[in-house]
């Protein structure tokens, strides 16, 4: 009954229907240009012909995570989407603590300097600011700032630039009070 | 009782691609996709495990990679021999791939192609890594300038 009560109607009342078509596309290009809704469809982004384009966030995710520090940061300004994506804390998170737990048993402490660090504004500015001078890749910067640097960082890297990170966000903190 | 006098032979899985080619595959291969696992349980008996998400050339790599997985034992060698593999063919073979290991949720096979792509990156700058990939800048100039100067550390 449904059907033929849905097939009869279709000729006399296209021009409803192609209404319905317009109301329904419309909030569908707004949501296109407005960037903040890309998750949709990667493909409004990007050429059809991108073969990365095939991929959603999630799986951009899932490639980022095999990265280094530096290839994440230099994907992170490729496109919108790479940036959203390359910004993810959990990306730093693991960047940082895959030098970490190569030093001594700190994986009781890696959950307390998690808190810490999110408080402070995250693994991707902690690395931005101090890790990637202390990272094993810059031997030059290494020596001067760790003595006798190893091939990953130990308690005192991570503590150090620990207390840098919190010094930092005290001193913003403190020009921020005074300029109110 | 016919399933329990097949049991000791190896069991097989009969697998539909898009393209509606079937496959045979041994259980304990068939099994490493968790996606194949549940949809075993949701299906009765023998019938044809339907998916329609991969088509038939990846599929038969898929497969092949995960009855390499089972028979062989050294997985280092058979891994390198499959990041090779990856590492020299075309694009679409690659991210087609990723798609069926997301899919299929084989998560050895999504790690291991999701590797590939994140070392094609490696060492490249940002305009040659949009040009691997055809990909579209649509950052706006002042954007990416932004973004340039928040990481110049990886410039360096």
């Amino acid at each position: 009954m449904k059907r033929s009560m849905a097939s009869q109607p279709d000729l006399p009342h296209t021009p409803k229907n192609s209404k319905k078509l317009k109301f329904k596309q419309i909030p569908d290009q707004i949501d296109a240009k407005t960037d903040e809704h890309i998750m949709i469809s990667p493909q409004i982004d990007f050429d059809c012909d991108s073969e990365f384009a095939k991929l959603d966030e999630n799986l951009l995710y899932e490639v980022f995570k095999h990265t280094d520090a530096k290839t994440l940061a230099i994907a992170s300004c490729v496109s919108k989407q790479w940036h959203r994506t390359g910004n993810d804390e959990r990306l730093w998170e693991m960047i940082c603590t895959r030098h970490w737990s190569n030093s001594s048993n700190c994986s009781t402490q890696q959950l307390r300097t998690r808190s810490v660090v999110l408080a402070l504004g995250g693994f991707r500015r902690l690395y931005a600011l101090y890790l990637s001078k202390t990272a094993p890749t810059a031997p030059p910067m290494q020596a001067r700032v760790v003595k006798g640097g190893g091939k990953s960082w130990g308690k005192d890297e991570v503590n150090l630039s620990l207390c840098l990170l919190s010094i930092g966000y005290f001193e913003k903190m403190n020009l921020a009070n005074k300029r109110q | 009782m016919a399933s329990s006098s097949t049991s000791e032979q190896k069991k097989k899985i009969r697998l539909k691609s898009a393209d509606n080619e079937l496959f045979d595959v041994d259980e304990d291969a068939a099994l490493q996709s968790e996606t194949i696992k549940n949809l075993l349980q949701e299906i009765s008996g023998d019938q044809i495990v339907p998916l329609p998400n991969v088509t038939s050339k990846i599929l038969a790599k898929v497969i092949e990679y995960c009855s390499n997985m089972c028979e062989l034992d050294p997985i280092i060698s058979v891994n390198k021999q499959w990041e090779s593999f990856f590492k020299n063919c075309d694009q679409d073979t690659l991210f087609d791939t990723i798609l069926a290991a997301n899919y299929l949720s084989i998560k050895s096979l999504l790690d291991l192609t999701c590797k590939c792509v994140a070392d094609m990156m490696k060492g490249k700058t940002p305009e040659e890594i949009r040009e691997k990939f055809h990909i579209v800048n649509d950052l706006t100039s002042e954007e990416e300038a932004k973004i340039r100067a928040e990481i110049s550390w990886a410039f360096e």
